[in-house]
Formats: C-alpha cells, structure tokens, sequence
C-alpha cells in the first residue's frame, strides 16, 4: 500500500462537482504534482488532505492509517500557503515554534528543533524578525520550515511558489525540492505553472474537471501524453487534425483534409481511416532555409520573437501557422528572415499522436 | 473674499462650535474647586474640600464602589458575549443571521426609557409565566445594574470586534489548525491577538457606558445601592452642593484617560505588529548578499 492512498474522493458544491472521484497514491518520499487551469480541482483535493474540507465521498489515507474524519489539527500534516499565511503578530521563531507548542514539546526541544530549522532554510539571523520585515523569499522559507519542523508525515504546497519574481522562483524551486529530499517527506505540489511541475516533481498529476486525467513521470506526461488536454497543458504544441490516409512500417500519412497531407513518423499503433491529432512540440521542429533542404514541408517565415535564449519564429505552412522554437547560442545560426521560405523538419519520434476522444480543436 | 480670509472665517466658526459643545463640561471643572458652599460660576476662591467629601461623605464613598464594580463587570461581561456573538455572525452562515444581528444592535436604537422600563418589569419585579419565574429580586443589586447595563453597552464589542474580524485573514486560522491548535488555541493565539485592538476598544466603550449611565440606573436603583451619576442627579435636584461638580470631574478624568488609552492602542500595536519593507538581494549562488529595511 503506497504512503498517501486517496480514493475515490469527491466533492460537490451545490451542482458542481468539484472533485470528481478522485485517485491518487504517492510513495513514501515521492514529490508529486497537481497541475491544472483554475478550477479543475486541485486546490480543493489539497484542502480536502489537510482538512480544512469534508469529502462528500471517499477516503484519505496517510501510512496505513484513514484520516478522512480527522480534524485538520490532528493530521500532523504541513502545509504551505500561497500567501505563507504566516502569523503577523508572531517572530520567526514564534511562528515556526508555534507547530511544536502545539504538540507539547519542552522549551528546550522546541529550541532547538527550531535553531535547526532555521538553519536548514538559511534564515538563522532572522529569527527576531517579524514576518513584514522580511522579503517574499524570505517568508516562504519560513513557511517552509513552520510547516516541516515538527516532522510531519505529509507537506503540503498550495502554489506556494507564484507569489515570487520570476528568478527567485526558480532558485526556490531548486531549494525547496533539495530540502524535501533531505526531509525525507512525502510531497503534494499544486501549481498552474507547468514548467514549476516539470522542474519539481517524481510524477505530475495533470487534472481536468475534478479528475485526474494522466498521472505520470514528467518526461512521460511530456512526451507521451495522453491527449491534446495533457499535451496542451504541459506547454506549447502545434496541433494537426486529420485521418489515417494509409500508414507503413515507418509511420503513416496524416490527411489534414483541403488536399494537404503530412507524413508522420511514429510507432504509435494507428488504424487506416481513424482520426487523430499530432502534437509537435515548436522546440522539435527544425529550420532550414528551403532552397537546400530535402524536406517536402515548405512554409514562410510570418513572424519572429526574439526571446534570449530562444527564438519563437512562426511559420506559415500547411494552411496554418505553425510555432517553432529555435534555441540560440552563439554556435547557431538563427538568421531567418520574414517572408523567408523554409523547410521544416522533425526527429521520428517528436510527432506525438494523440488520441482523439478529447483532442484539442 | 479671498481664499485666505475665508480660510479664517472657516476657523472662527470651528471653535466657536467648539466651544458651544465644551463649554457645559468644561465649566463644571473650576466650579469644582470653588471654597463656597453652593455651586456657583464663577467659582469663589479656591479649595479641594469638595473632593475631601467625596471621600468622607458616605453619600458618596457608597456610590464609587457600585458605579466601579458596575462598570468593571459591564465592561467584562459585555466585551465577552459581544466577541462571541461577533465570532458567531461573521463566521457562522445559518438562516435569520441579519436578524440576529439586527437585535444584537437593538440597543443602540431602542429608547433608552423603554429598556429602562423593561429593566424594572424584569430585573426588579420578575417575569412570571405560568410556573417558570425569571429575574426579580434584582431591584437595587450591583448584579440588577450590571446585566442591565451589559444590554445597553453590549452593542460597541460586538461593532468593534465584528470589523476587527473582517480583517483577520481566515488563512491564518487554517495554517494554525494546520500545524496542530485546536479551535481554541487557534483563537487564543492567533484571531485573539490580531482582534485585540477591537477587543479593547469594545471594552472601553462599554465602561463608559456604564460609568455615566443614568437613565436605567434610577430606574434599579434603591436608596441602599445607587450609582455616582444617578446621586449627582439626585444631589443637584435637591441643593446645588459643590460635590456633585468634584465627581462630575472625577468621572470626565476617568473617562479622558480611557479615550486617550484608545488613542494609544495603534501607536502600541504598530510596535508590536510593523509594516516596514524589505528587499532581499539573492546573489547568484543563493545567498543573501544584502538585505535593506
């Protein structure tokens, strides 16, 4: 049995059903991530772990034990907020003691336990501070440690990283995954931001509608998912629709219908005449100009976004627009022009077929 | 007229209003120290004997201890069903709570003669429905003028902690349940701390309800027990003893050190409860290279 076994839990509010049957299982220690637009219900299942919500179905298990009808203050389980929720009124170290006093530690315990702390988070001359005299980096990292000293059996993190600037979030990013690893402790991360799931986690669980629609490594949800709803989420794609013309043992020929026709390479399992939609990943496409390529794929070059380390050029090929990331260095070549004609090319393997139950129009 | 001259008329007109409404507490402040035997403006020579008798004159030395003792219990009392009711209405979602916060404020509205009256009907001679008998008996106790009086001062905790409670973030609660207090050490600890100023504030409002209340207090008052504002009525309808302007001061100090005590409150908690800001300066390998305040 894994560490956190949650099963078929659901919540309604009124006529929406929020959480809809929900499974989901981590292993002792693992990380792992809830992503989704707003409103698809991971707020609400990371609410419904701490108990701060009643499940109007299903159970909560944290090793072995249900916990479902436990008040929140009897979990023993940390928690995170996006806005710290770090008591006013309270020092640093008052407020990163407070979960041990609590839990009746000595003075000389909580001391020390709380020195460590402080330690582990880098903070240790800050311990008299009030939580407004400090940076937003700064009280996520007393969040952190308020939420993880008294050695809980589950942490809790509600976008606990978007409040912070661009870089700071990435560095605390990096730290946050190290001091979870050195804790030890089992992790459940909910975030918007796909790349902060990519970064952070053992499996990312990717929710729609209340339900988790692929739980999955990051590479794996990345690079195979299982629909243009998971595909779309975990980044840019280019998306084409069409039918099975014919396939061979290299792949199949994708008919976009108005006459045009793409062959994809792939080892996807697919039946002449079904339809489908390919997922390609701007980053995958290839540029070259068209005069010295073999390529059959053809298009002009309508706009381009220099962005630092990448270039985003969008091309203009098969009645569409299609999204290509080039990444820059100076060892590269990026000197594309508007209304250039270009050949675009791909790796076997960067056209992800989707199925079409839930694709993406 | 230019700006300037009606920047002064505008001034002129400040303190005469001013003076209209300080006027009538004011005087009462040098008729206490005059050395004559009636009250008189302005006051002849100059003594302190008048606040001698206040603490001779048993007429006296029996009212302060009631009209002390009430307030104190009125304060008390009504700051803690005011905050509870407060926690009620803005936390709670059940069916007639704009109602029950109508009557919670009812106090505020309803002429003070007619709770006056009810006060007598119940708390002096009881109620009697069929066999279940409630109040009576209280005619002329401190405990008649304290619940008495905790109906009408009820109304400013219940105000003062209601609008503390709206801003308390209601994350706090949850991060505390969530580390492990209970509903009442989250309350003790965190709602407790960020709603004091309301708490106190309430609190303050209350005594001075009490303290100069008379309306309801010569209703429940007896020869035997009565409070200071309902005997410095009761002296000056009878002679113009100078007395009754010593204790009119007595109770302006006491009730000018409580409102300067509120003006204290956010000067107090800006200490203990800042806003500065803070910018941090992480170098690249993750440091803190500086942090200004």
């Amino acid at each position: 049995m894994a560490f956190l076994e949650i099963r078929d839990l659901t919540k309604v509010y009124g006529e929406k059903v929020v959480l809809d049957e929900l499974n989901l299982s981590a292993q002792d220690g693992e990380f792992i991530s809830l992503l989704g637009p707003s409103g698809c219900g991971k707020t609400t299942a990371l609410r419904l772990i701490a108990g701060f919500l009643q499940p109007d179905a299903g159970s909560i298990a944290v090793n072995g034990r249900e916990i479902t009808n436990l008040p929140a203050h009897r979990r023993n389980i940390g928690m995170v907020f996006q806005s710290y929720a770090l008591f006013p009124h309270m020092t640093v170290r008052q407020n990163i003691a407070f979960g041990l006093e609590q839990r009746r530690f000595s003075r000389g315990e909580i001391s020390k336990a709380v020195d460590e702390s402080l330690d582990m988070v880098r903070l240790n001359g800050f311990a008299s501070r009030r939580p407004a005299e400090l940076s937003g980096g700064q009280q996520q990292r007393v969040a952190l440690a308020r939420a993880l000293v008294f050695k809980p059996q589950l942490l809790l993190l509600d976008e606990s990283l978007s409040a912070l600037d661009k870089k700071l979030r990435v560095q605390m990013q990096l730290e946050l995954r190290q001091i979870q690893k050195e804790v030890g402790v089992t992790a459940v991360f909910v975030t918007h931001d796909h790349e902060e799931a990519l970064t952070m986690s053992d499996r990312v669980a990717v929710m729609r509608n209340g339900r988790i629609v692929q739980l999955d490594t990051p590479s794996n949800v990345y690079r195979a998912p299982v629909d243009g709803f998971v595909a779309e989420s975990l980044g840019e794609a280019n998306f084409m629709h069409g039918s099975v013309r014919s396939k061979d043992r290299s792949g199949f020929v994708l008919d976009l219908g108005d006459g045009l026709t793409l062959a994809i390479a792939t080892d996807h399992p697919v039946d002449v005449g079904e339809t489908c939609t390919v997922a390609i990943r701007p980053e995958d496409i290839e540029l070259a100009p068209a005069q010295s390529a073999s390529s059959e794929l053809v298009g002009h070059v309508r706009s381009i976004a220099f962005a630092g380390n990448t270039t985003l050029y969008v091309i203009e090929a098969l009645h569409r627009e299609i999204r290509v990331r080039r990444p820059n260095n100076a060892a590269t070549e990026n000197g594309f022009a508007l209304d250039q004609e270009v050949a675009l090319a791909w790796n076997s393997g960067a056209a992800l077929v989707l199925s079409d139950r839930q694709g993406v129009s | 007229m230019t700006p300037r001259s009606w920047q002064w008329l505008w001034r002129a007109w400040a303190l005469l209003a001013a003076a209209v409404l300080l006027a009538p507490i004011l005087i009462v402040v040098p008729m206490s120290f005059t050395n004559s035997s009636t009250l008189a403006f302005p006051p002849e020579g100059l003594s302190l004997r008048w606040y001698s008798e206040l603490f001779t004159n048993p007429q006296w030395t029996l009212r302060i201890p009631v009209s002390v003792e009430t307030a104190f219990a009125t304060a008390m009392l009504a700051t803690v069903l005011g905050t509870l009711a407060a926690l009620g209405m803005t936390r709670g979602s059940f069916p007639g709570r704009g109602l029950l916060t109508g009557l919670f404020l009812a106090p505020l509205v309803v002429p003070i003669i007619d709770l006056a009256v009810g006060d007598y009907f119940v708390w002096a001679l009881g109620w009697q429905v069929g066999p279940v008998g409630f109040g009576g008996g209280l005619s002329g106790t401190v405990p008649g003028l304290i619940l008495a009086h905790t109906v009408l001062a009820f109304p400013f905790p219940f105000i003062t902690v209601s609008t503390a409670l709206t801003t308390v973030d209601r994350t706090l609660e949850l991060a505390a349940a969530g580390l492990g207090a209970n509903p009442w050490r989250t309350f003790r600890r965190v709602t407790l701390p960020l709603i004091r100023t309301g708490v106190i504030t309430g609190a303050i409002f209350a005594f001075l309800t009490s303290w100069d209340e008379v309306v309801v207090a010569s209703f429940l008052a007896s020869p035997r027990v009565s409070t200071v504002p309902v005997q410095i009525f009761t002296e000056l309808r009878q002679s113009y003893d100078p007395t009754a302007a010593a204790i009119s001061s007595v109770l302006l100090a006491a009730a000018v050190v409580l409102v300067g005590l509120l003006a204290l409150i956010p000067v107090l908690s800006r200490r203990t409860y800042g806003r500065s800001v803070a910018v941090e300066i992480v170098r690249p390998d993750g440091g803190i290279a500086a942090v200004a305040t």
